[in-house]
C-alpha cells in the first residue's frame, strides 16, 4: 500500500468490486467448482444477468467455464483460475485496508 | 452462520448442499448395513454354504462402496437429483475424494476469512470431530467386551448425542437418527440379550447403517418433493 492509503482506493479491481460479480467470485473462491444452476441459486440473479456476469469475468481470465453433461444433462462448470484467485485476494486485502481490519498476513 | 464470513458460509453451504438430498447418507448407511451384516453372520448360527455365501456378498459389496463412496454418491446424484438445485463440488472432496476424515481436512479458503475466524472455526470443529469420535468408538468398542446388556442403549444414546453435536447449528437435525438410535440400543438391549462379542456389534452397526439409509431416503423423498427439476438447463 501507498503513504496516502486513500489512492489505494482507486486501484481496488472494478471488475470483482460490482455486487453480483463479487457474490459469483466469493462462491467460486470457497468451492472448487460450481455449475450455472447452483451460482444461480445462491446468488438469486436471472439467467442472463448471471450468464453476462460470468462471461465478463471469463473475459478477464478470472473464470473457466467448461460446457459438458452430467447424466444426460447438460452441465455448465464455473470455476476460479490461479489469477482469479490472486485477484480475488487482492480485492480483499484492499478491503481490509479501507476498512481498518488487520492483514491475514499478521496471524 | 450468520455471523461468519460469506467466503466461510458459501464454504459451509457447499457442504450441506452436497449432503441435503440425503444420497451420501444413504450410501453410507448400506455400507454400515453391509459392514454389519457380514459381521453378525459370520460369527452366527452353524456354516452353512447359503450364510458363507451371504457373508463373502456383504464384505464384497461394502468393500467398494466403502472405498469409493463419493464417486458413488456422485454418479447417484447425476441420475436422480441433478439438476434441480445444480451441482456444486466441495473444496475437501475436490481435493482427495476419498479422505477418510473429511471433517478434519482443511478448509481451504482461510486467506479469505477474517483473521481468528479460520481459528475459532478450526478449533471449534476439531473439538466436534473428537467429541464424537469419542462418544461412537468407546460405546461401539465396549459392546463388544462388555457383557452387561445395557451398554446398548448406552451406545444407543452415546451415537445420538454424537450425531446431535455434529449437527447442531451446522444442519438440518436428522429426525429419524435422534431417536433412532436409543431405540435401537434399548431394543437389542430388551430383545436380544443372547448376542454378545462380534456378534453384538455387529448386529448394533447393520442396525445403525438401516437406520442411515431410512433416514437418507426420506431425505431424497423430501428433497425430490421440494426441488422440481427446472424447465430450463442451460444458460
Amino acid at each position: 500500500m501507498s503513504d496516502n492509503g486513500i489512492k489505494d482506493l482507486s486501484s481496488l479491481d472494478r471488475l470483482i468490486h460490482e455486487p453480483a460479480r463479487l457474490m459469483i467470485m466469493t462462491i467460486l473462491y470457497a468451492v472448487k467448482e460450481a455449475d450455472f444452476v447452483y451460482l444461480q441459486r445462491e446468488c438469486g440473479l436471472t439467467q442472463g444477468n448471471l450468464s453476462s456476469h460470468l462471461s465478463k469475468l471469463e473475459e478477464a481470465g478470472y473464470l473457466l467455464i467448461s460446457k459438458t453433461f452430467k447424466g444426460k444433462y447438460p452441465l455448465t462448470l464455473c470455476s476460479l483460475t490461479r489469477a482469479g484467485r490472486q485477484a480475488f485476494e487482492s480485492y480483499l486485502a484492499k478491503m481490509r485496508f479501507v476498512t481498518g481490519q488487520p492483514s491475514n498476513n499478521s496471524r | 452462520m450468520k455471523d461468519l464470513s460469506p467466503t466461510l458460509q458459501a464454504k459451509l453451504r457447499s457442504s450441506l448442499h452436497w449432503s441435503a438430498d440425503g444420497i451420501s447418507l444413504l450410501v453410507g448407511g448400506l455400507a454400515c448395513l453391509l459392514f454389519g451384516s457380514g459381521m453378525f453372520l459370520s460369527r452366527y448360527g452353524t456354516e452353512t454354504p447359503l450364510r458363507i455365501f451371504l457373508i463373502i456378498l456383504c464384505f464384497v459389496l461394502w468393500f467398494p462402496i466403502s472405498l469409493r463412496h463419493s464417486q458413488i454418491v456422485e454418479w447417484l446424484k447425476s441420475r436422480i437429483t441433478y439438476p434441480r438445485t445444480g451441482y456444486v463440488l466441495p473444496p475437501y472432496l475436490a481435493e482427495n475424494k476419498s479422505h477418510p476424515l473429511a471433517l478434519a481436512a482443511p478448509l481451504g479458503c482461510e486467506d479469505a476469512m477474517p483473521p481468528g475466524e479460520w481459528q475459532r472455526v478450526r478449533k471449534d470443529r476439531n473439538r466436534r470431530v473428537l467429541l464424537m469420535f469419542a462418544l461412537i468408538a468407546l460405546p461401539l468398542s465396549a459392546m463388544t467386551y462388555v457383557h452387561n446388556r445395557w451398554i446398548l442403549f448406552a451406545a444407543g444414546i452415546a451415537m445420538s448425542v454424537a450425531l446431535w453435536i455434529g449437527t447442531w447449528n451446522v444442519q438440518r437435525l436428522p429426525w429419524v437418527l435422534l431417536p433412532g438410535f436409543p431405540l435401537l440400543g434399548l431394543y437389542m438391549t430388551i430383545s436380544a440379550p443372547e448376542f454378545v462379542g462380534v456378534q453384538r456389534f455387529g448386529l448394533f452397526f447393520a442396525g445403525s447403517g438401516a437406520l442411515l439409509v431410512l433416514q437418507g431416503a426420506l431425505s431424497l423423498f423430501q428433497f425430490l418433493h421440494r426441488n422440481p427439476r427446472p424447465f430450463s438447463l442451460t444458460p
